[in-house]
């Protein structure tokens, strides 16, 4: 017996509507939109890489105005597109014509970079203020995000934004390429994180674009404990350290829950998670170093907090109500 | 006793499912939605995907710890020879972890919460570890030995708990059986090893389609769809013209000499070729996801297989013509399936889960009601168009 069969017997819905319910789902169309979304984003993502290579490889024949030139146009025409497809702007989201809307703009933007990075490679206008470099695509990136509504152009200004200040924070850099030993790092990081984090509380509260909140507080979220953490493992400042971990941890599930928002609950959990049990152990090695006794606190420690938390998830229905 | 989770707990849940599906679509009034949510109840404790990453990795941690301390207390004192230790522990273990997963569906109602899945994949690793320590590694045969032993184990599970990864790990030991049995022919293993392992593939695949909307298998509806994607691919491997090259090398002592090439290579080309294309036509024609998908990964498995053996030695110009090939292959189908053409449509599906999300607050109020049952007299309501709106509920 199928669902419908089922309502239908126990008399939910009326007759008319269950066979009406069913030609419909007998004759239902297959729809393949993100199947092919996805086609569409591959071959953009290769053609662009296929572009890049090649642009590389043939500095020497082509000439450089003509490679400038080529990439100017390109991302001129994505925006001249973008232009005249647009919709008007508005707070909240907007939903585009044409299918292709955002996957043009997103090609204007890295065209864009490109261009000014080709600019600056060939005749180093900026010579060394490589944040100059950085902040140029970036504002563009901001302004592209706000006016056609593009979270994926936000993302990319917010790491430029980072860039600017020598910070690499796409996801997969951004333990790789910091050199978070060095004190100036961390706190760039966190004063960062905290603009970001207030930036998508006063957006939230004002009406700006709410739909970008998760974008910027996804990436205070991950730097800002990044950052702290990797104070905590490396720096003299543990209490400090402990203490700001503690309190980002705190705001960021106090938002969770506010927002019924189950990664960032998760995100903050695990890290405050990992800074505590780091904490605790690095203690416990203090007042005695590896012996059995330290051990067996150790994991009733685990159990005990692991449990604690496994049921702060399955209480979560209850405290978000209350 | 084969079923861990009461089946018609899950039915009732995918009736709520449907429901919403059909409310999103303006099919049936919100009272009716109302009155089914409430009819059809699920005390299943099934929570979003990331609380259930959360709860895997601290059940993970608390299974660790419980481990830790154990081999503190007991191992500490083994001396000598620990097998015998190895093997009971194993053993105890995977029947705790079993133990603790029953007594969880049992007590806190459990349906793949994350916790469940943690016990019952530790436990069958604890299985797998017990027969690892009783069987002796040196021993003739011993990859299909192990299989058969393990595969009444899994098979138990998947049937039991209708988790898709154990289902997964089933197929792989089936797999692993037949194709260690085939090896174990001798001579002739090489010819009918592809054809065999195709053949074996074809007739599970078909089988899987035939059960897979069969309402009394709703159980194993996911366990269904992971064995008909292993087959698609595993059918697609055995003909695939890298795989059996490199399989005769590895396996059957085939010498290469420069400009020679496997035997009916030819075939193996055309099939290869063929294949990915074959299952995005069928799955587009039978409106069947699993085979489109297939189809698609299978279609980019060829095209490296292809390059792998006919490479021109320019990669940039590969990936830019691929971009450029993708790209239109994307935009005239979309600009084709705009208007709906076969059956097919570009649209996006009316998805009852961002629908639900939006009208949450309507909803809360609703469940609370009482609702009326209509009469056939009352036919249809189409509620004024509650979907669109800016402001979504900011659950991500």
């Amino acid at each position: 017996m199928t669902e419908l069969d089922q309502i239908y017997k126990d008399g939910h819905i009326s007759e008319v509507q269950f066979s009406n319910i069913q030609s419909l789902e007998t004759n239902k169309l297959f729809s393949i939109h993100w199947e092919l979304r996805t086609i569409l984003y591959l071959g953009i993502l290769l053609l662009s890489a296929g572009i890049g290579i090649l642009v590389y490889q043939n500095i020497d024949t082509i000439g450089h105005q003509a490679i400038l030139a080529g990439i100017a146009a390109a991302s001129l025409a994505c925006f001249y597109f973008a232009g005249k497809n647009k919709m008007p702007y508005q707070n909240g989201k907007i939903l585009h014509a044409s299918p292709f809307f955002d996957y043009i703009v997103l090609l204007g933007v890295l065209l864009f970079a490109l261009f000014v990075g080709y600019f600056q490679f060939q005749y180093s206008p900026f010579g060394e203020h490589y944040g100059i470099l950085v902040f140029i695509p970036t504002i563009l990136a901001f302004f592209m995000a706000y006016r056609f509504d593009h979270k994926g152009v936000l993302s990319i200004g917010i790491t430029g934004l980072a860039g600017t200040f020598g910070l690499s924070i796409s996801p997969r850099q951004l333990i790789d390429h910091n050199d978070f030993s060095d004190l100036s790092v961390i706190f760039t990081a966190i004063i960062l994180g905290i603009c970001l984090a207030a930036w998508a509380w006063f957006s939230d509260k004002k009406q700006i674009k709410k739909h970008f909140s998760f974008t910027y507080n996804n990436f205070a979220l991950n730097l800002m404990c990044i950052a702290l953490l990797a104070a905590l493992f490396d720096q003299g400042l543990k209490l400090i350290s402990f203490l700001a971990l503690a309190g980002v941890c705190f705001y960021f599930i106090r938002y969770a829950l506010s927002q019924h928002s189950y990664l960032f609950l998760l995100l903050s959990v695990l890290y405050g998670y990992i800074g505590l049990t780091y904490s605790i152990f690095s203690l416990l090695f203090e007042i005695d170093n590896a012996g059995q006794g330290t051990f067996l606190i150790g994991m009733l420690y685990v159990m005990g907090s692991a449990a604690g938390v496994i049921i702060l998830f399955l209480k979560l229905k209850k405290i978000v109500k209350g | 006793m084969m079923k861990a989770y009461d089946s018609d707990t899950i039915f009732n849940a995918s009736v709520k499912r449907k429901a919403g599906n059909w409310f999103a679509r303006n099919l049936i009034s919100e009272e009716q939605y109302a009155a089914i949510s409430k009819h059809y109840s699920n005390p299943f404790y099934t929570p979003n995907i990331f609380v259930k990453i959360g709860l895997f990795i601290f059940t993970c941690f608390i299974i660790l710890a419980v481990l830790g301390i154990y081999l503190l207390m007991f191992a500490a004192g083994i001396t000598g020879s620990g097998h015998g230790f190895f093997i009971f522990t194993t053993l105890f273990f995977a029947g705790a972890c079993f133990f603790a997963l029953e007594f969880l569906i049992r007590s806190k109602q459990v349906y793949n919460a994350g916790a469940d899945e943690a016990l019952l994949y530790a436990g069958l690793v604890s299985v797998y570890l017990f027969l690892f320590a009783i069987m002796d590694v040196y021993q003739e045969d011993y990859p299909l030995l192990f299989s058969c032993l393990a595969l009444p184990f899994l098979g138990f599970a998947a049937l039991r708990y209708a988790d898709r990864i154990v289902t997964l790990a089933l197929c792989f030991c089936v797999y692993f059986i037949l194709f260690f049995t085939i090896l174990k022919v001798g001579d002739v293993a090489k010819m009918i090893m592809p054809f065999a392992l195709m053949l074996f593939s074809a007739v599970l695949c078909f089988q899987t389609r035939k059960l897979k909307n069969k309402p009394e298998l709703y159980y194993w509806h996911s366990c269904i769809i992971v064995v008909e994607f292993v087959s698609l691919l595993v059918f697609y491997a055995a003909c695939n013209y890298f795989v059996i090259r490199e399989s005769s090398v590895e396996f059957f002592d085939l010498q290469l000499t420069a400009g020679q090439d496997i035997p009916m290579a030819f075939l193996f080309y055309i099939l290869t070729a063929i294949v990915p294309i074959a299952y995005i036509y069928v799955g587009m024609k039978q409106k069947d996801k699993i085979m489109l998908w297939a189809g698609l990964i299978l279609l980019a498995a060829s095209a490296v297989t292809f390059k792998y053996y006919f490479s021109l030695g320019h990669p940039e110009i590969s990936l830019t013509i691929a971009g450029i090939v993708l790209t239109l292959i994307a935009y005239f189908s979309i600009r084709y399936f705009k208007q709906p053409k076969h059956g097919i449509t570009f649209e996006e599906e009316v998805d009852a889960d961002s629908f639900l999300k939006s009208n949450a607050e309507a909803l809360i109020i609703l469940e609370g009601m009482t609702p009326k049952v209509p009469n056939a007299q009352d036919g249809f309501e189409f509620g004024g168009g509650k979907s669109g709106g800016a402001g979504s509920g900011g659950s991500y």
